[in-house]
């Protein structure tokens, strides 16, 4: 039996070829996700060892005390240095400054997301833990080095003059003279760097102290100068050696790369899956179309068993074979990755990481799908009768009817998906987000599995719908693609449900980010007017005069401003953000009120936003003591707001209040403006940028500018999405492909007959293309319908307590429209070479049969 | 799912009625025709120079030992099958050095053709199967040509059953009634009822015989059984790819004497 088994599939080694192929394209898939991430790890840890383990002891500050709140950054006095520099066996010691020093832009503005930190980088070459890419370290006081990143950014490049604010917010003007790779620094890494000289590091940051403190020892024992280290300073600091720092930096790093690898496993699963259902349908096709021969089987004397036994080692032959070639493919699309992305950022490029997990998850993974995939046609296989063996006119299942059972399934299916979905929805928009969020996910995979279970039925239903009007219109070849569909509705449910996965899947993306879009803009539209926003980078901290807002105000260009100004309080003595509004300014710009009025908000009364209140057990009509920097004062709540979009703290008084409390003077951190042409906002943009040119620090941005942004970064994420399902859609493409091949060779004869009855071979090529449009529209149409309810589902569920204002579902037509189109004429070239093939014969051959 | 009757433009090609006298002009002719498959060593030469008329309005049936060419020579009268040399005119026109597009109009607009199994397609009813050649032409139905087939085959209670609801004699009969009802020049059948049980098969003779009597259909049959031959008004005789003998009239037992004479 094993060598029958063998010889058939020796015999056919296209037949493996096609059907490996699916499986190949999914171990890929897996294996290149390790080998990209693992590089990636290896390069970061080689990175944030390389930056550590150059030194023999390395002194950072203090762990903080256990529940004392830590109100800055930890920091070593500038005068530990000479302690350290003085313990014998020191060769030499250097501290590292780090400070928010932010990078301004070509007109004088701080350019970025966040501010970018100087970082101080020692002269002497042994004590620089960052590689140089290009230029010089920078020495004198007008020198400054970029973080390679941040140039790409920011297009600065080394000979550029550039400024950089101080921490008094004080410009400082230098000249590029290197790009310097910071990524091994935590700070920089996030905000973008820049780099400075020692003493231009302690003058930019406002003082000498260090993040941490690296020293090379004379040639000792790195442990025993540790110890020696840490004894000369006393307790307070952390005294470690560089190895133990580099082990320590490597192991906090692996977490990023973890969620990036699951993402990428998780779509790489889908691809599996998809490959699975392709695998299912081609053993299907291949027990059906070897009838005979296993009938003869049979005949002859095997067991059932024998039987099954044959079809399952074909089948792990098969997924073998195809897994061993993935995991290769996949280690050279996993490093040609790597080698891509790290040119682009301009990384240097290392060897290709092949851990034991890449081929052994790839190899187990693939081979094990193609095996389950392959037990129901083996079990269909037993069943095939001895007699089967002399049958002629070939059969087909249309006559089947859907099984109790199928539907049965299908209906309880869809039941349990519409239940779980119902409720992950009641969770989500209550606010208990993650597990909303995975009962949804669990409902459209339930929903999936009932789809599978009906889908014959529901793929011939829409066969004979959608090929209705073609049939009649369009000739015989359509006719009978229509008719050649619904000979075998498993097995067009099979091919197309494949293709369906990948579908859903894009669709679903495609109306969460459109819904995303859609309500973004509404909340932007529907939003106090405000057209300019004046703000710090984030994580910094802002301060606008009042003067400023007081001359934008007499602006024509500007319609209105509103001041953002918050204080920190006590507020029945818990410490609160509190701001400052006018009744009016709050009442434009609150979302809505819970309880009360916020127009109504004057002297001696205050508004809270809806968390506030609830953590506070505050109503409308309560009283509030409040202590503020420049006294105490009770205070009356008069509305109870729904969260804002804005950048606006929980706890709102009116002015004159607040300048009670904290000072008339106490400047803005945040403009609001509005324009006095709604059209166009950038007369009322260059006013704010004009009033704001002493403070550079302050960010000015359009709202249609960050509408663009935040439509820009959605559409990338459909993309990026997109191409992760991308390779599921290509599997389910050569599933309809293989799918068309096993057809035409069945009916090999049948398309003779056809020819000798005079279809040309034109005719002949356009049925198996109408055969091959039909199934993928129709998988399309159903992964958009199930992806359009999911969608919708996902949105309301993650986004409803989240977001502040309405949440807009959107279908995007459009996109979808493309997705179908897509799918017709991945259809197409589906069909290319089964139709070729098909046409090739010449019709005495064909009739000739066998 | 039924398949309308007829769509699109048409017209049916305007044809010669069928002669019905053998003295006319032959519906097939064949001069000195050479079929060779492979080549070199290896080469093999299914005809070998075969000079053959198929009289219009007659039943004629081809018979010869298994290998002598009766299959291939109908394949290349009927336009299946292109020629290694020597020439083929089916009504007149010349099939050789025809492209594979004209051969295929050739076939659908004026050939009829009953193979000896899968001659249906088994996604379509019996009525669409019967309608199929005149449905991939493009020409219109005439109901009352299919109704005369269809009452004279038997098959006016079959007529929405698929292939697979239909016994073998059955299935050949909707073959024949697709043969006849596009009225084609020729009907070209190989080995008809070589599937089928003496009953059927007699049945499936009766209505090639008969539509040659009331229809004056032209008919090649190629067949190995002296009883199926004896349906025919003429037999030729077929040895070794070469044109060997003819007999009219044929009885059964004057074919299988012919037969065992070719034999010996
Ligand atoms: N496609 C082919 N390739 C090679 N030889 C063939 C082919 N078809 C038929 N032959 C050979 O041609 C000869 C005639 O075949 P055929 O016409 O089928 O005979 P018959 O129908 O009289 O039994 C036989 O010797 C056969 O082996
Ligand atoms: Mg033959």
């Amino acid at each position: 039996m094993l060598r029958t088994t063998l010889a058939g599939l020796r015999a056919h080694r296209l037949r493996l070829l096609l059907t490996g192929l699916a499986i190949t394209l999914g171990v890929a898939f897996v294996s290149g996700t390790f080998v990209l991430t693992d590089m990636m790890g290896a390069s970061v840890s080689r990175q944030l060892a390389g930056s550590a383990d150059r030194f023999d002891v390395i002194v950072l500050p203090g762990e903080s005390e256990e529940g004392a709140e830590r109100t800055e950054d930890p920091a070593i006095p500038a005068d530990v240095l000479a302690e350290v520099g003085a313990v014998p066996g020191v060769a030499a010691a250097a501290g590292e400054i780090v400070a928010q020093t932010p990078l301004l832009d070509a007109d004088g503005r701080a350019i970025g997301f966040m501010p970018t930190y100087g970082v101080s980088l020692p002269a002497d070459p042994e004590l620089l833990r960052y590689p140089v890419v290009e230029g010089t370290v920078p020495t004198a006081d007008d020198e400054v080095a970029l973080d390679t990143g941040t140039a790409e950014d920011t297009g600065f490049a080394v000979g550029d003059r550039v400024e950089v604010l101080d921490a008094d917010q004080e410009r400082h003007g230098f000249t590029v003279t290197g790009l310097i790779d910071l990524g091994a620094n935590a700070m920089a890494a996030i905000g973008g760097g820049v780099g400075f000289a020692p003493a231009t590091a302690e003058r930019m940051a406002g003082g000498g102290d260090f993040a941490e403190i690296h020293v090379l020892g004379a040639g000792g024992d790195p442990a025993e100068l540790r110890d020696a280290v840490a004894a000369a300073l006393g307790g307070g600091y952390e005294v470690v050696t560089g190895a133990e720092r580099a082990a320590a930096l490597v192991e906090a790093s692996g977490g990023d790369n973890q969620v990036l690898a699951i993402g990428l496993l998780l779509f790489a699963l889908v691809a599996l899956f998809v490959a699975g259902l392709v695998i299912y349908n081609t053993f299907t096709i291949l027990v059906a179309q070897r009838t005979r021969e296993l009938a003869l089987l049979r005949c002859v004397g095997a067991e059932r068993a024998q039987v099954f036994g044959a079809v399952l080692l074909e089948a792990a032959v098969v997924g073998l074979l195809a897994s061993a070639v993935g995991v290769a493919a996949g280690i050279g699309l996993g490093a040609g990755g790597y080698a891509a992305l790290s040119a682009v950022q301009g990384d240097t490029p290392i060897a290709p990481v092949i851990g034991w997990h890449t081929v052994l998850v790839g190899l187990v993974a693939g081979t094990v799908v193609t095996v389950v995939a392959a037990l129901l046609p083996a079990r269909r296989a037993t069943t095939i009768a001895p007699v089967a063996a002399l049958r002629s006119q070939p059969e087909t299942d249309e006559g089947r009817r859907a099984g109790a059972v199928r539907i049965g399934l299908a209906a309880l299916f869809a039941a349990g998906g519409t239940a779980l979905t119902w409720y992950g929805i009641v969770l989500g928009t209550g606010g208990t987000l993650e597990p909303g969020m995975l009962l949804v996910a669990a409902g459209g995979i339930v929903s999936f599995l009932g789809v599978l279970a009906i889908g014959p039925n529901l793929v011939a239903g829409l066969v004979r719908l959608l090929g209705w009007a073609p049939a009649r219109l369009l000739g015989v070849p359509t006719r009978l693609a229509v008719a050649n569909t619904r000979r075998n509705p498993r097995r067009a449910a099979t091919t197309t449900v494949a293709l369906t996965v990948g579908v859903t899947l894009i669709t679903l993306f495609a109306v969460v980010t459109a819904s995303l879009r859609a309500s973004y803009d509404q909340a932007l539209e529907d939003r106090y007017p405000v057209d300019v926003l004046a703000q710090p980078q984030m994580s910094a901290e802002g301060a606008i005069p009042r003067e400023v807002a007081a001359g934008l105000r007499a602006d024509p260009a500007v319609r209105s401003v509103v001041e953002v100004r918050s204080a920190e309080a006590r507020l029945d003595g818990t410490e609160q953000r509190v701001a400052a509004l006018d009744g009016a300014e709050l009442a434009d710009i609150a979302t809505g009120a819970v309880a009360g009025d916020p127009a109504g908000l004057g002297p001696g009364t205050v508004a809270v936003a809806e968390d506030v209140a609830a953590a506070e057990g505050l109503s409308v009509g309560d009283t509030v003591a409040l202590d503020g920097g420049g006294g105490t004062g009770e205070l009356t709540v008069v509305a109870v707001l729904e969260p804002m979009d804005l950048p606006v703290p929980g706890v709102v008084l009116a002015g004159t209040d607040f300048d009670r409390y904290f000072g008339a003077d106490h400047p803005a951190e945040r403009l609001l403006v509005s324009s006095a042409d709604r059209e166009d906002s950038s007369a009322a943009e260059a006013a704010v940028s004009g009033a704001l040119a002493e403070l550079p620090a302050i960010q000015v941005q359009t709202v249609d500018v960050m509408r663009q942004e935040m439509t820009a970064a959605l559409d990338q994420l459909l993309l990026v999405m997109a191409g992760l399902v991308g390779l599921a859609v290509v599997i389910a493409l050569f599933g309809i492909a293989n799918t068309l091949t096993l057809s035409v060779v069945e009916r090999t004869r049948e398309s003779a007959m056809l020819r000798a009855l005079g279809l040309t071979r034109g005719q002949l090529r356009r049925m198996l293309l109408v055969e091959a449009v039909l199934i993928s529209v129709i998988g399309a149409l159903i992964g958009v319908v199930l992806g359009v309810v999911f969608g919708w589902a996902a949105v309301v569920t993650a986004f409803t307590s989240t977001m502040s204002g309405e949440v807009l579902t959107t279908v995007p037509a459009g996109q979808i429209g493309v997705f179908l189109a897509v799918a017709a004429l991945a259809g197409v070239l589906a069909s290319v070479l089964p139709a070729r093939r098909a046409a090739r014969d010449s019709v005495v051959a064909a009739l000739a049969g066998e | 799912m039924d398949l309308p009757t007829r769509t699109g433009p048409d017209p049916a090609p305007v044809r010669p009625a069928p002669d019905p006298g053998p003295s006319a002009a032959p519906a097939v002719s064949a001069r000195r025709l050479v079929k060779t498959y492979g080549s070199g060593e290896a080469a093999v030469r299914a005809l070998d120079g075969v000079d053959v008329d198929f009289a219009a309005g007659a039943f004629t049936a081809i018979m010869g030992p298994s290998g002598s060419g009766k299959s291939t020579l109908m394949h290349c009268l009927a336009g299946l099958d292109t020629v290694t040399s020597g020439s083929v005119l089916l009504g007149g026109t010349e099939l050789t050095g025809l492209s594979d597009k004209r051969l295929t109009r050739l076939r659908r607009d004026r050939v009829g053709f009953v193979f000896q199994s899968f001659n249906l397609l088994p996604t379509l009813t019996a009525e669409q199967n019967i309608l199929l050649p005149l449905d991939i032409a493009g020409r219109r139905v005439d109901r009352a040509r299919f109704e005369g087939v269809v009452a004279t085959v038997g098959l006016a209670d079959r007529l929405s059953h698929r292939p697979a609801q239909l016994s073998g004699g059955q299935q050949q009969r909707v073959a024949v009634a697709r043969a006849l009802v596009a009225r084609p020049e020729v009907v070209f059948a190989d080995e008809p009822t070589g599937n089928l049980d003496s009953r059927s098969g007699a049945e499936v003779l009766g209505f090639l015989r008969e539509s040659v009597r009331t229809l004056g259909q032209t008919i090649v049959m190629v067949t190995h059984d002296p009883v199926a031959a004896s349906y025919a008004d003429r037999v030729v005789f077929l040895r070794d790819g070469a044109f060997v003998d003819e007999l009219s009239g044929p009885t059964a037992e004057s074919v299988l004497d012919r037969l065992k004479r070719l034999e010996s």
